[in-house]
């Protein structure tokens, strides 16, 4: 289980100067290293930025990019788009709720996987797609995502989609 | 601060003047003029939630010609020569009327809703009706006097779209509620329950409960421990004021002064 550490999210706004203003920055700084924003964090930045809580709880529920809850090493964007929904997304998506038993947007219990399904990555012509930890796989089938899961299983992940990694 | 000169503007037909900067809303207030509101209270800063103060503001262009738009009156400030503004069009009225069945439909059982909507002819929404027990327009005006006014920042909105709430952080027991119980006064649509009971004062949407101070003379319950604490953390009053109740000061104080008076 991961525990947030006060001297890592010290550094983290030591970095950023104390600056109220870069809230939304230091908040993604946390969810990288922690994959999550735990409770006690927030209440720590809270507390040495003089935001009130309420505030950040906001902006934590507000952006997508922010979690409350753990979330998986590999992160599995399954596309539901139009294009990728005619080809057969969804059989895709079913797939890895049967396999990972867990339901679109959760998280397995070993916080190895979080499933989510979005609407459109802009790669129709590859539907059905999926990405995987920034990896985009096209043309899926029921039988590659099984393949796909398997050798994912175990790997580093970043528990990102995003193609070039910053820092 | 340099003073503009006032601006020539027309408001219903009326022509008048007026300073820079006035919002549609006070103006119509200064000269009687009937803009509905909810989310607008005159000590807490305008955020235009409601909709239901719409108004048609004429604004002139430079070809001669007017550019005519719908805006909120609460914070739409007044920066132009000779704008025509007018509160009680067809347009005006029937945009008021989306509104309000709109809001009807969000909030069936709200008498303050149900009233405003009846004004205008509304009496059943033609929308699905979500949740009849929903009461909150999320307006907002409870976190703003929370923040601005009582300085505390207790609530927030939370969430987006239909999954916004006005929620205390993790929607637990706040620690920065003092149960002041200024976010149930300014509601305009009374979505915030307070009760008392057992000597404590719980503010049932942030799910917080505080004790309540007792009047050391009679008895009476004065207000919130908490309340009484943080009053007295920032203005110097004597320390008896908040022993207290309001009556029994009164007698103290009579009867200080007819000692005195002697």
């Amino acid at each position: 289980m991961l525990r947030s550490d006060p001297i890592k999210v010290k550094e983290i706004l030591k970095h950023y100067k104390y600056e109220q203003s870069s809230l939304i920055h230091i908040l993604q700084d946390i969810q990288v290293e922690y994959r999550y924003l735990p409770k006690e964090t927030m209440l720590f930045v809270a507390r040495e930025l003089k935001i009130p809580l309420s505030r950040i709880y906001s902006v934590a529920n507000f952006y997508n990019a922010f979690s409350l809850k753990p979330k998986g090493k590999h992160l599995i964007s399954v596309c539901l788009g139009t294009a990728c929904h005619v080809r057969g997304g969804k059989r895709i998506a079913e797939e890895v709720e049967r396999t990972l038993n867990v339901k679109s947007g959760e998280t397995t219990p070993d916080l190895e996987f979080t499933l989510e399904t979005v609407n459109c990555l802009g790669a129709c012509a590859l539907g059905p797609v999926v990405v995987v930890d920034g990896h985009y796989y096209g043309q899926m089938t029921s039988l590659k995502m099984k393949k796909l899961l398997s050798s994912s299983k175990g790997g580093r992940g970043n528990g990102k989609n995003e193609k070039d990694n910053k820092s | 601060m340099l003073r503009s000169d006032p601006l020539k503007i027309t408001i219903d037909g009326i022509e008048t003047e007026v300073e820079k900067e006035t919002t549609i809303l006070q103006l119509a207030k200064k000269l009687g003029i009937e803009i509905p509101t909810l989310c607008h209270h005159d000590a807490i800063s305008t955020y235009g939630a409601c909709r239901v103060c719409t108004v048609e503001v004429g604004i002139p262009r430079s070809g001669g010609g007017k550019r005519t738009r719908m805006v909120t009156a609460c914070n739409y400030p007044i920066r132009d020569n000779g704008l025509n503004i007018n509160t009680k069009s067809e347009r005006v009225l029937a945009v008021r009327k989306m509104i309000l069945e709109l809001l009807l439909a969000r909030c069936p059982g709200v008498k303050r809703i149900q009233d405003m909507a009846k004004e205008y002819e509304i009496t059943e929404s033609r929308f699905p009706i979500e949740n009849p027990e929903e009461e909150c327009i999320l307006c907002g005006l409870c976190t703003r006097v929370c923040q601005e006014i009582i300085g505390k920042s207790a609530i927030s909105l939370v969430g987006r779209g239909f999954e916004r709430k006005v929620l205390t952080p993790f929607d637990e027991p706040s620690e920065d509620c003092i149960a002041c119980g200024a976010c149930a006064y300014v509601c305009p649509t009374g979505a915030i329950k307070i009760v008392q009971e057992d000597g404590k004062l719980t503010i049932k949407n942030w799910k917080t409960s505080r004790e309540l101070a007792k009047c050391l003379e009679c008895g009476e319950y004065v207000g919130s421990e908490a309340v009484l604490q943080y009053i007295k953390e920032r203005v110097s009053l004597p320390e008896d004021i908040f022993k207290l109740c309001e009556k029994c000061r009164r007698k103290k104080l009579q009867k200080e002064l007819i000692t005195t008076g002697k």
